[in-house]
């Protein structure tokens, strides 16, 4: 590269300015503790994060625009909590949510509006003309066959009447006990209730268990938190108001076996915040470790490191104070800028020290050595940065802002503090010039690295972009689990979108159309939250049923002899044998045993059995009973207004019949909706369309970065071959980093899209100091302090950038994993492609010199 | 077209009358006379019939003329009436009749027998009542038999469901009938259906 005419004026004023540091080192390193304390403390007081990842896109886009006026007409849809209840029975499902909905009325400061359709008395009502057809036909015929045993319970709630009731199912279940399996789960259940009192703890009988398929039961209640935003958690107060509320409804007696999960956006994003915060935290504690180590390595002397290290902190603490006074919040992503500086920031110390420690070196010969090429690099790094500014991902773009910052501010402390420091602790004894590599192990590293990139390549069309972000986040956070599990059953699928109308006819039309889809497992307007005509079948077999069981039930006499059950369930459990007949006939031993010296036990043992009764026939009773002509005014609020809002917009949902996690199927399902409905929205619209700005903007980010940085050089150069040796091994670099995310399965995210501009920009440096130092030849450049300042930046940002790995926050440790990789590769090319590069570019200036 | 003023009449109460009686209410005895028409046909067939195809086919014909064959054999099929093609629901229609008849010759005659007490007649709605009867076995101890009777739209009273001790036999039948065409579609139930319950 030949010598440019710009860079003396710059390797001047960077002399300049480090000898007078160097002049006032104690003054000079004062100041530098004393601003970084300030600096720290100034955006420790302002310094705000907005975990809101859907505002990282600019609001122009147009399907931000139809998001925000879906969020406008339905403010709530999104910011609530979902508890998820699993119970191995319903009625300590619902008993619990009972239980729970009445603590969170204790916490008004905090939570409002708790809705769990099992409890609310519209569905309690006409919960079963919702039902699936096949599903209600079995779950009614059982009712039918256990009239008998339920009209029983209902004149005599006692345990002799249980008993005798059971005794009479075991002789005849398909008339008395709701048929052969109702039976064998009413022998369990009262074997594991009894056993449970024979051992000491209550274990209340579910009743639910003989009539509601086998399996486990899930629940769902939503509640809407009281956000604060003067806190760092605005969610945080709601959180633990909510946290108190499960506590105590799980402390009440008899609860069961009750498992809570708690998920939705407020839960998400409150754990995302803390994921990234502690992970950020640890990433950047680490680094600095690193780094310092590192440092220590390189300079082989303590003093040296802390110089260096003094030179990361002050940049750091100056960019955390623009940062917190330039922008109201920081982003999930932008706040990573700090352990990418401190991995950036080590560069500019690392060249100048180790040039410093070259045999016979002074700071002015330094200075004018590196000065322009580390201003050149703090400029392409910046332009890395900043690559994403003219995009619409202005998340990205203020983490650009940040960075661009940071760097000048890492240049700016390396040329005040370096010379202080060094005139202060001296940069003696000089370290010794290693030797040039052979030219063959030159050639051999060059074909090598080829191989390496061309193979790359083959990789690159399988390297994809990830849009969801729940990719990004935490796995083992609870509220991505519980997240998870809600896709387990298709009726609370979060992926849907909606389509804003105002028209009710116009609101059926279009689910029409929409539920001609294969895609689409079932549309929901305000209408279809009534049970349609479908369910005039399901009506009749219900009114088939109550009209046999409900008067049985109000009779107020057993149809069945009641006296002496325990003795009657034993004859008959010996004179018929049943699947579990045989533990309940032991049980009962035990218990009659037992019964004889503790007169409490079958008082208790009663109350464990008929603990879930009273609730039971009520519920029975009301279920049995579906309100002729549901109207709308007649649903829950809570749940109406998701899909009605006082002015009367309507919001047409359409759930999709695949797991959309599936980015394929994803794809299909908003393509299939958008076909029919341009206008819809929601989180899944909104999820792919911004996938496919962030994947455009991470392409036209990198091609700007590519630009700008070859402009750059070009420019202040004045050399083409000498820029296009330069960009060649980062080139290279760029096609292993796509390669490498494809064979490790890290795709690109919101997160992690950076990579490539800061690859560019960043890894440009390496190139642009061996380019500079090269103008006695390549070997005069690798034998100098250059190729030892190469690798330790390199490894400094790559034990930054790596840090970053251990965050539990999938999207933080991405950026790690790919920056690594990226930075890794960048070494590698510039190191083993750029000498043969450059030495081309002189064999075809030599060729080319005869013949001018 | 000038109709004749008593053919016009005629046509009139044939429009307006039908709808009239389906709407009026159902009598306690209107219901209980139902049921107990029911008992008395089927008891002197019990009678003066012996067991075998003849007696079969009077009970038959006597329970078709109280149970209402067509709503009960729509009510068996349920929601699987909306996968089945029109063949399908005209064999249906052909086949289920005999099928319900079959179904409950054998166990209502074997109870109408026997000594039979109305108890009470319940309105549930106003097309619709249930009549609580109890049947003493001769054995000893006595069975429920409640009877469902709705006014259908022809203005006519009609069984429709029957609970032995408050078990509905057309409720189970249905579930029955749900699992059959959840495994083998329609054409397995047509199949059951031309085997006869007792396959």
């Amino acid at each position: 590269m030949h010598a440019p005419a710009e860079p003396d004026r710059i390797a001047r004023a960077v002399r300049d300015v480090g000898a007078a540091a160097a002049r006032r080192p104690r003054w000079v390193l004062a100041l530098a503790v004393l601003g970084a304390l300030l600096a720290g403390l100034v955006a420790a007081r302002n310094l705000a994060v907005d975990t809101d990842s859907t505002r990282m896109l600019s609001p122009e886009l147009p399907h931000r625009q139809r998001e925000l006026a879906l969020n406008a007409a339905f403010p709530g849809l999104n910011n609530r909590f979902v508890v998820l209840v699993e119970a191995p029975d319903g009625d300590s499902a619902d008993l619990f949510l009972e239980r729970l909905v009445a603590a969170i009325g204790r916490h008004p400061e905090a939570l409002a509006q708790p809705f769990a359709a099992s409890l609310d008395p519209f569905f309690r009502r006409n919960g079963l003309l919702y039902r699936d057809d096949a599903e209600l036909d079995s779950l009614l015929a059982r009712l039918s066959r256990a009239g008998p045993l339920l009209a029983t319970l209902a004149a005599e709630p006692r345990l002799e009447a249980y008993f005798a009731a059971l005794a009479e199912g075991v002789v005849d279940a398909d008339r008395i006990a709701g048929g052969e399996a109702a039976l064998a789960r009413a022998l369990a259940e009262t074997d594991r209730t009894i056993r449970a009192r024979l051992a000491g703890p209550s274990r209340p009988l579910p009743f639910s268990a003989l009539f509601e398929p086998e399996g486990e039961v899930r629940r769902v209640l939503t509640v809407v938190p009281r956000l604060d935003f003067t806190r760092f958690q605005p969610a945080g107060p709601a959180r633990a108001a909510l946290e108190a509320a499960i506590r105590e409804a799980r402390a009440a007696p008899g609860a069961g076996e009750v498992e809570v999960f708690v998920t939705g956006d407020p839960a998400m994003r409150s754990e995302e915040l803390r994921s990234v915060t502690q992970g950020l935290g640890l990433a950047l504690g680490v680094s600095l470790l690193a780094v310092g180590a590192l440092f220590a390595l390189a300079f082989r002397r303590l003093a040296l490191a802390g110089v260096a290290l003094l030179v990361v902190v002050v940049a750091l603490t100056a960019t955390a104070a623009f940062a917190s006074l330039a922008f109201d919040a920081l982003n999930l992503v932008s706040m990573a800028f700090a352990v990418l500086l401190t991995g950036l920031g080590a560069d500019y110390a690392i060249h100048l020290i180790l040039r410093l420690r070259e045999p016979g070196a002074d700071w002015p010969q330094a200075a004018c050595d590196l000065g322009p090429a580390l201003l050149l690099c703090a400029l392409t790094t910046s332009l890395g940065f900043l690559a994403f500014v003219p995009t619409p991902f202005v998340g990205m773009a203020q983490l650009g802002v940040i960075g661009a910052f940071g760097v000048f501010a890492a240049f700016v402390a390396a040329v005040l503090i370096v010379p202080a420091g060094v005139a202060l602790v001296g940069a003696h004894p000089p370290l010794p010039p290693r030797p040039a590599p052979s030219a063959r192990a030159g050639r051999m590293a060059a074909w090598g690295v080829l191989a390496l990139v061309a193979a790359a390549a083959l990789l690159v069309p399988h390297a994809r972009f990830e849009a969801d972000p729940m990719a990004l986040r935490d796995p083992d956070a609870p509220s991505v689990r519980a997240f998870d599990l809600l896709f387990d059953q298709k009726e609370t699928r979060p992926y849907v979108a909606s389509v804003l109308v105002r028209d009710p006819a116009r609101a059926e039309e279009l689910a029409r159309r929409l539920e001609r889809s294969p895609l689409v497992e079932r549309v929901v307007t305000p209408e279809r939250l009534l049970p349609g005509p479908e369910a005039e079948f399901r009506r009749e077999a219900i009114e088939a049923v109550a009209a046999g069981l409900l008067p049985q039930l109000e009779a107020g006499e057993p149809p069945i002899p009641t006296e002496d059950g325990l003795n009657r369930l034993r004859a008959a459990l010996a004179a018929h044998p049943r699947p579990g007949g045989a533990a309940l006939a032991e049980a009962l031993r035990q218990l009659e045993a037992r019964a004889a010296t503790d007169p409490t036990l079958l008082r208790d043992l009663e109350r464990d059995v008929l603990f879930h009764w009273p609730a039971t026939l009520a519920r029975l009773r009301t279920s049995l009973a579906p309100d002729p002509e549901p109207r709308l005014a007649d649903l829950p609020a809570p749940l109406l207004e998701r899909y009605r809002n006082a002015r009367g917009d309507l919001r047409v949902e359409v759930v999709p019949r695949a797991d959309l996690r599936d980015h394929r199927a994803r794809a299909a399902f908003v393509a299939e909706v958008r076909r029919v409905a341009p206008d819809a929205a929601g989180p899944v619209v909104n999820l792919e369309e911004s996938g496919a700005v962030v994947a455009r903007a991470m392409v036209t980010a990198t091609l700007l970065a590519l630009l700008a940085c070859g402009l750059t050089l070009l420019v202040l150069t004045r050399d083409l071959p000498g820029t296009l040796a330069t960009l060649a091994p980062v080139l290279a670099a760029v096609v292993l980093t796509v390669g490498a995310s494809a064979l490790l399965k890290v795709p690109f995210n919101y997160a992690n899209v950076i990579a490539l501009p800061m690859l560019l920009g960043a890894g440009i440096d390496s190139a642009i100091h061996m380019a500079a130092r090269a103008r006695g030849g390549p070997a005069a450049a690798l034998s100098s302090s250059t190729p030892r300042a190469v690798v330790f930046s390199a490894f400094t940002t790559i034990a930054a950038f790596g840090s970053l790995m251990l965050s539990a926050h999938r999207g933080v440790a991405s950026i790690g994993a790919l920056l690594l990789v990226a930075l890794s590769a960048t070494t590698i090319c510039t190191l083993a492609l750029q000498p043969a590069a450059l030495a081309l570019v002189r064999r075809v200036r030599r060729a080319a010199e005869p013949a001018r | 077209m000038n109709l004749p003023r008593r053919a016009f009449l005629a046509a009139l109460a044939a429009v307006v009358g039908a709808p009239a009686a389906a709407q009026q209410p159902i009598a306690a005895a209107e219901a209980r006379a139902l049921v107990e028409g029911l008992i008395r046909d089927l008891s002197s067939v019990e009678q003066l019939t012996r067991p075998g195809p003849e007696r079969d086919r009077a009970l038959d014909s006597a329970l078709g003329r109280y149970v209402a064959l067509d709503r009960v054999g729509r009510f068996l099929l349920g929601a699987s009436r909306q996968q089945a093609t029109p063949a399908e629901l005209a064999e249906y229609d052909r086949l289920v009749p005999g099928f319900i008849l079959a179904d409950v010759r054998g166990e209502i005659a074997k109870l109408v027998a026997q000594s039979i007490a109305i108890e009470e007649v319940q309105a549930r709605s106003d097309r619709e009542a249930l009549v609580r009867s109890r049947f003493r076995r001769r054995a000893g101890g006595s069975v429920r038999v409640d009877w469902r009777v709705q006014r259908l739209a022809d203005g006519s009273l009609r069984i429709v469901d029957v609970f032995v001790n408050g078990v509905s036999r057309f409720v189970i039948r249905r579930d029955e009938f749900q699992a059959v065409v959840r495994s083998g579609g329609m054409p397995a139930l047509l199949a059951l259906l031309r085997k006869g319950p007792g396959a």
